[in-house]
């Protein structure tokens, strides 16, 4: 091997993780920018409506269940968003697609950590509040059970799920779009909508209830277990999507 | 880091068609795009170690040529390869390869919307050959503030921006498309200059994509000239220079020293008249026409570039 082979050699691994490591940092701080407006304004939601709902009589159950609702939306515009506006200067600043990839998954990963760390927080601190207050605290929708550090977890791991494959699920409509145009990114965005609506099954009725308990006779904390395991494949699933749509998209240059 | 030397490449019967797309415009109303075929089987050496003037009219297929060169894209037909000492590679999605080649266009890839320093510390920490000092320098030469967003500048001053990117870029292929749109004169000079004392001071491989002929051409040291998806010549910048003569004196020794000859460009004012003829002219031609007060000297690539590319040429 010549000098130069070596010194490309040298810099391959060097270079990718480079790439890697910016993207990653990019997506990080967006999610850390736009949270601070975006997190206070949806806990202040949480509180007004529970107020309001309190004083017409209404307060059936906790509120922080609805308005965290936009949660996997704002992930999921974070994924349409963030790749497309990086793409370019990533590319002209030598970065690869793989490398983008990467980067876009670390960085989703970590928007589902905080998005799920937070969320767990919120569930938490609305039942503490609600116990110190005396009104009774439960959700409509998936697990309803205390204070204790297992259903923190669940949430967490749960809710940070479902933000990855959101954010993923963005990045695949937005790559989508670029490469096949309107129609059969349409078509694509269509079919998206699948892991989606799994997800959320997932999440909030599905192994749980339907699968693990009734079909497989499952009990305890199996039915939690398997439903975060379909939560995970799907994870997986929606990435290598993104991997086949985004792996070797072509950009366009400037008309000169 | 051992550093690299300066990158050449290579296009192997390339051809690279674009599908029927949609785009936007700038009010956000969506076009059909017809398809089209960009580059049609183009062939040609970019020399390492040069600059190289990639000169071609608008639509030509300059951008994607260079797209190629940064695996923006890929080839539909043929290969494209980069690299050093011989041993060229194809540099789609090899970070080794590409973190070395520098494709920077009019106004640059930046990020829009956040400060001009965000967007060079991206660079920074994906450029192994990145030059922070010469990029302050530069930024300061070219007076562009990094606080603010790059949105918030103005046409020139994203373009000099871009080229604070391609020159503290240090790669050793470096590209420039049409960088100059948009900067004023004074601005457009300093540019050459500053491109200039980088290149000797950090030999590399330039390419220089432009519509001023004229202005850039004392800069090339081999010229690619493309019209229409072809490349219609690929040499050293000497040697097309002395394709065309331009002889200037008493219009009508000039016209009887030219009688013959292909004419490429002819001016007149008066008595006198500038015609600009093919080839060269034989020594003792030369010696008969300045008997007869005519001088003879070279021309600017412009003429030519004006002349090979005119449709009649084409046909």
């Amino acid at each position: 091997m010549n000098a130069v082979a070596q010194t490309l050699e040298a810099r391959r691994a060097r270079t990718h993780r480079a790439g890697v490591r910016a993207v990653e940092r990019r997506v990080v701080t967006a999610v850390r920018v736009v949270g601070v407006w975006y997190w206070p304004i949806l806990a202040f939601a949480a509180v007004l409506v529970a107020v309001l709902q309190w004083r017409l009589g209404a307060l059936e159950g906790s509120t922080v269940e609805y308005v965290l609702g936009s949660v996997r939306w704002f992930g999921f515009s974070l994924g349409v968003i963030l790749p497309m506006a990086l793409i370019r200067p990533h590319l002209a600043a030598g970065g690869t697609r793989r490398a983008l990839l990467h980067g876009l998954a670390r960085g989703a990963a970590w928007t589902g950590l905080i998005f799920g760390l937070v969320i767990a927080v919120l569930y938490l601190a609305e039942q503490l509040v609600w116990g110190l207050i005396g009104w009774d605290w439960h959700r409509s929708l998936g697990i309803s059970g205390g204070t204790g550090p297992v259903t923190f977890g669940v949430n967490l791991v749960g809710e940070g799920l479902v933000t990855l494959i959101y954010f993923l699920l963005g990045t695949a409509v937005a790559a989508g779009f670029t490469r096949l145009g309107p129609w059969l990114g349409l078509a694509l965005c269509l079919l998206l909508g699948i892991p989606a609506l799994i997800a959320d099954i997932a999440l909030y009725a599905g192994p749980a209830t339907a699968l693990a308990e009734g079909l497989l006779g499952m009990t305890g904390p199996m039915p939690v277990a398997v439903s975060l395991g379909a939560l995970g494949v799907l994870a997986v699933a929606v990435y290598l999507v993104v991997r086949q749509l985004l792996g070797d998209l072509p950009v366009k240059q400037n008309p000169a | 880091m051992t550093a690299l030397p300066p990158f050449g490449a290579r296009f192997e019967n390339v051809t690279v068609t674009y599908p029927r797309s949609w785009s936007a415009d700038a009010n956000g109303a969506v076009h059909r795009t017809p398809g089209a075929t960009a580059l049609d089987g183009i062939t040609c050496d970019i020399p390492a170690g040069q600059i190289t003037g990639l000169l071609g009219r608008n639509g030509a297929g300059k951008s994607t040529m260079l797209g190629l060169l940064a695996a923006f894209r890929r080839p539909t037909h043929g290969s494209v390869v980069v690299g050093a000492g011989g041993d060229l590679r194809d540099p789609w999605e090899d970070a080794a390869l590409t973190s070395a080649v520098q494709f920077v266009q009019d106004g640059g890839d930046v990020f829009a919307d956040q400060k001009c320093a965000d967007t060079l510390a991206y660079y920074a920490d994906l450029r192994p050959e990145w030059d922070a000092g010469r990029a302050a320098e530069l930024l300061d030469l070219f007076e562009i503030p990094v606080r603010k967003k790059p949105a918030a500048l103005s046409r020139g001053k994203r373009s000099a921006l871009a080229a604070t990117i391609g020159l503290a870029s240090r790669a050793p292929l470096t590209i420039f498309d049409e960088v100059y749109l948009g900067m004023d004169t004074p601005t457009r000079h300093a540019f050459y200059d500053a491109l200039l004392a980088d290149y000797a001071a950090h030999p590399r491989t330039i390419i220089l994509s432009s519509h001023l002929v004229a202005e850039t051409e004392r800069l090339f040291e081999h010229v690619v000239l493309v019209d229409a998806g072809r490349v219609l010549l690929a040499e050293p910048a000497d040697e097309l220079r002395s394709r065309a003569t331009a002889l200037t004196g008493p219009a009508s020794a000039v016209d009887r020293l030219t009688h013959g000859r292909e004419v490429l460009d002819r001016q007149e004012l008066g008595a006198t008249a500038m015609v600009t003829v093919l080839g060269t002219m034989p020594d003792d031609a030369a010696r008969a026409a300045a008997a007869e007060g005519v001088t003879v000297g070279g021309v600017g690539l412009e003429s030519l570039f004006v002349h090979l590319t005119r449709k009649e040429a084409r046909r």
